[in-house]
């Protein structure tokens, strides 16, 4: 097998990366309008050129794809979904669709889920409505590619309902409809015929999908039907001899395969008992946003960083603003009571406006599940009130403080780890520890920390 | 018309013996009308080696495999047990056929017997007839082409120049880069592990590097008497910037006869 990569390197790297720069730029020149405003290309020959860019890395994707590069296929998906992001929409129902469908596959090949979602919901021409269909084909293709991206974009339960109404909708016209036509392509029954087969596949394995979003039942046994109907829709797919078909299943399968594994119950359920009762929550009905899947950089540091594993003392997260690190902290959190029931976890914070902010997100999140979620604002000294709460036997299960306040109950003798063990700290914003006289603080804090009980662990 | 000297590869493990009824080379397009030397050698072949053929490419016994598990999606498969069936058409034997000579006799690999080209509506883009891999030398270029039949006694036959579906129309789509993209990108997803691989990477290589390059194939079988006049009208029409190889093959018996004989047990023939 030839070297990686060697797709784009045969075509010229410069010219992908160019691609891929000015697709980018353009998308920031338009950003500030509608989603769908037509792009301005700067020439005919721009265009084309883009066009033929994309040519390639579709191409050097499915080659990274062939070789399981993980590295490869991260960027070729990110750039390919750049530039469909960019093209416009086609007019026609059937193209428009296909086009919707290989962006989104695109973007979760690329770990652009947050971004294709907001890119389905604020588009206004992506058509998640039914549709006028001129045969039973059209009909399966067009409701199936819809179900797809409802399970794509998970606006809460409904979407996933929605998903799994639109294959059961499927199952009920088949009779009305695909006898006729049968008929109407007698010349080529075989490959129409097969061609159906593909699709009916499909339909249950995204029909398994959006199930299994729901209620996150065996997951293991899910991701194995899940493929097997993905493997049958791909054997009668190349049997029905369509290319064009045969290109549509094979990027929605790598997609839906990575959407089981990004699953939040693929991740989390047999971590421990109240790791699966948060995540029944977190996944609710009556939840009104609920989370069925991690970011990609969620799921990394959880499958393969080891942040839930026990034995690591202390983990650092890096990760950008607004990625999720506190749902980690949670899941951290919920690690540590499992193990120790009786021991505390402190959440260290930058400033007063977010002890405020966390205290309520963890009481959100984690007052469901029994615990007891107190804030302590920063002040020179303790009131009674506080103190009290403070050094009750069974005051509290997470603190949420500032460093300085935190230093100063410690050295108060306030926080005591002879009857209720500090189980983990974890530091938010930890990249402060960069800033001198703050950042040396923190070190400070930690160190004695680290000092003064043992067997804590940290997360930063 | 005096026969002249073939260009396709005598070297190969030919199972008939073609000779070359008349040759034509107008810029990138070169033209060939080939017939069959010995009737008896091609009997023998048509109802031996080349009715195995017909088995390998038609996919026989894959329609069950497919239908097999189609009851545990929920949907109904007794309409689709029905009507599916092993049915070949006229134009399906002459693929066959086109794709067994361009195997055996020109060096071209087949990894992907497609018969499909009629458009539907949730198809933008056609496939092709031919999707190969010709070695040349030290070189591997993909090859594009159609495939068309016909026993009708006009020349050139209808086949060709029909406007909808002639070969003419089907082989100048090849200039739309996009169906040829789709092809390459279906190829290179069914090519891991395969015994094409290499030739496969090395074509792409080709096709990347040289501005595209591939080779398009027009074929058409014929049982009628041989005649330059079936394939000169194609050159004029076609402004392909690739090689185009235009072959006409003349069977020395009725086609109606030649499919009988050929096709195996297990499959009907569908008629016209």
């Amino acid at each position: 097998m030839p070297a990686n990569n060697w797709i784009v390197e045969a075509y010229g790297e410069d010219r992908i990366k160019h691609a891929a720069e000015y697709s980018q730029e353009l998308l920031c020149q338009s950003v500030f309008s509608k989603f769908d405003a037509q792009i301005q290309w700067d020439t005919e020959e721009d265009l084309q050129n883009i066009y033929s860019a994309l040519e390639v890395i579709e191409l050097a994707l499915v080659d990274a794809i062939r070789r399981e590069n993980k590295k490869l296929i991260l960027e070729h998906a990110e750039n390919a979904f750049k530039i469909y992001r960019i093209i416009a929409l086609p007019e026609n129902q059937n193209e428009r669709i296909k086009h919707i469908v290989k962006t989104a596959c695109f973007a979760i090949l690329g770990e652009k889920n947050a971004d294709v979602r907001r890119w389905l919901n604020e588009n206004e021409k992506i058509p998640l409505g039914s549709q006028k269909y001129s045969n039973w084909a059209e009909n399966l293709f067009f409701d199936t590619a819809v179900a797809f991206l409802l399970t794509v974009r998970k606006n809460g339960w409904q979407d996933l309902e929605n998903s799994s109404i639109l294959i059961s909708n499927l199952r009920k016209s088949q009779k009305k409809f695909e006898k006729q036509y049968l008929k109407e392509n007698t010349e080529n029954v075989t490959s129409a015929g097969l061609e159906l087969v593909a699709f009916y596949h499909l339909a249950k394995s995204i029909d398994l999908l959006a199930i299994f979003f729901r209620n996150g039942e065996n997951p293991i046994k899910t991701l194995q039907d899940i493929n097997f109907h993905l493997d049958r829709s791909s054997e009668a797919i190349e049997n029905a001899k369509i290319a064009e078909m045969g290109l549509f299943i094979f990027w929605i399968q790598n997609a839906i395969q990575l959407m089981v594994k990004n699953s939040i119950w693929w991740i989390l359920t047999r971590v421990n008992s109240n790791i699966t009762k948060f995540v029944k929550q977190l996944t609710a009905e009556q939840n009104r946003k609920p989370i069925f899947e991690l970011w990609p950089p969620q799921s990394r540091a959880l499958l393969e960083e080891g942040l839930l594993d026990p034995v690591r003392r202390a983990v650092v997260i890096q990760m950008p603003t607004s990625s999720g690190k506190t749902l980690l902290a949670e899941f951290r959190i919920l690690q540590t009571k499992q193990n120790n029931p009786d021991s505390w976890v402190a959440y260290i914070v930058p400033t007063r406006a977010l002890v405020n902010q966390i205290t309520n997100r963890l009481r959100e999140d984690l007052a469901p599940l029994g615990m007891i979620i107190e804030q302590s604002v920063p002040a020179f000294e303790l009131d009674p009130i506080e103190e009290e709460l403070l050094t009750s036997s069974e005051a509290f299960d997470v603190l949420v403080t500032t460093q300085e306040k935190l230093d100063l109950l410690i050295r108060g003798k306030k926080l005591k780890n002879d009857s209720r063990p500090l189980g983990l700290v974890i530091v938010d914003e930890a990249h402060n520890i960069r800033l001198r006289e703050r950042g040396l603080k923190t070190e400070m804090l930690l160190t004695m920390i680290n000092r003064e009980f043992a067997n804590v662990h940290f997360l930063l | 018309m005096e026969s002249m000297q073939c260009i396709f590869n005598w070297e190969l493990n030919m199972p008939i013996t073609w000779t070359a009824q008349y040759q034509d080379e107008r810029a990138n397009i070169e033209i060939q009308g080939i017939i069959i030397a010995s009737h008896q050698e091609f009997n023998g072949y048509i109802s031996g080696e080349f009715s195995e053929k017909i088995r390998h490419y038609s996919g026989v016994g894959q329609i069950e495999v497919c239908l097999r598990n189609l009851k545990d999606t929920g949907f109904q498969t007794d309409d689709l047990e029905r009507e599916l069936n092993h049915k070949i058409s006229k134009a399906d034997w002459g693929e066959y056929f086109a794709y067994h000579q361009l195997e055996t006799s020109f060096n071209i690999t087949i990894p992907w017997p497609s018969q499909w080209d009629k458009k539907k509506n949730t198809h933008s883009l056609p496939g092709a007839d031919i999707i190969g891999l010709k070695r040349e030398d030290d070189t591997v270029t993909f090859v594009f082409g159609e495939v068309k039949t016909s026993e009708e006694i006009r020349h050139p036959p209808q086949v060709v120049t029909k406007k909808a579906d002639g070969l003419i129309t089907q082989l100048k789509r090849f200039e739309d880069g996009k169906i040829i993209s789709n092809l390459i990108q279906w190829l290179l997803i069914r090519a891991h592990g395969k015994a094409w691989e290499s030739d496969f990477d090395s074509a792409l290589r080709s096709y990347l590097t040289e501005n595209r390059l591939f080779t398009c194939i027009g074929i058409l079988v014929r049982d009628t008497t041989p005649t330059p006049k079936d394939l000169s009208c194609i050159p004029e029409h076609l402004t392909l910037r690739c090689k185009v190889n235009l072959y006409a093959f003349y069977l020395p018996a009725p086609l109606h006869d030649c499919i009988t004989k050929s096709i195996p047990r297990g499959i009907a023939y569908a008629g016209e």
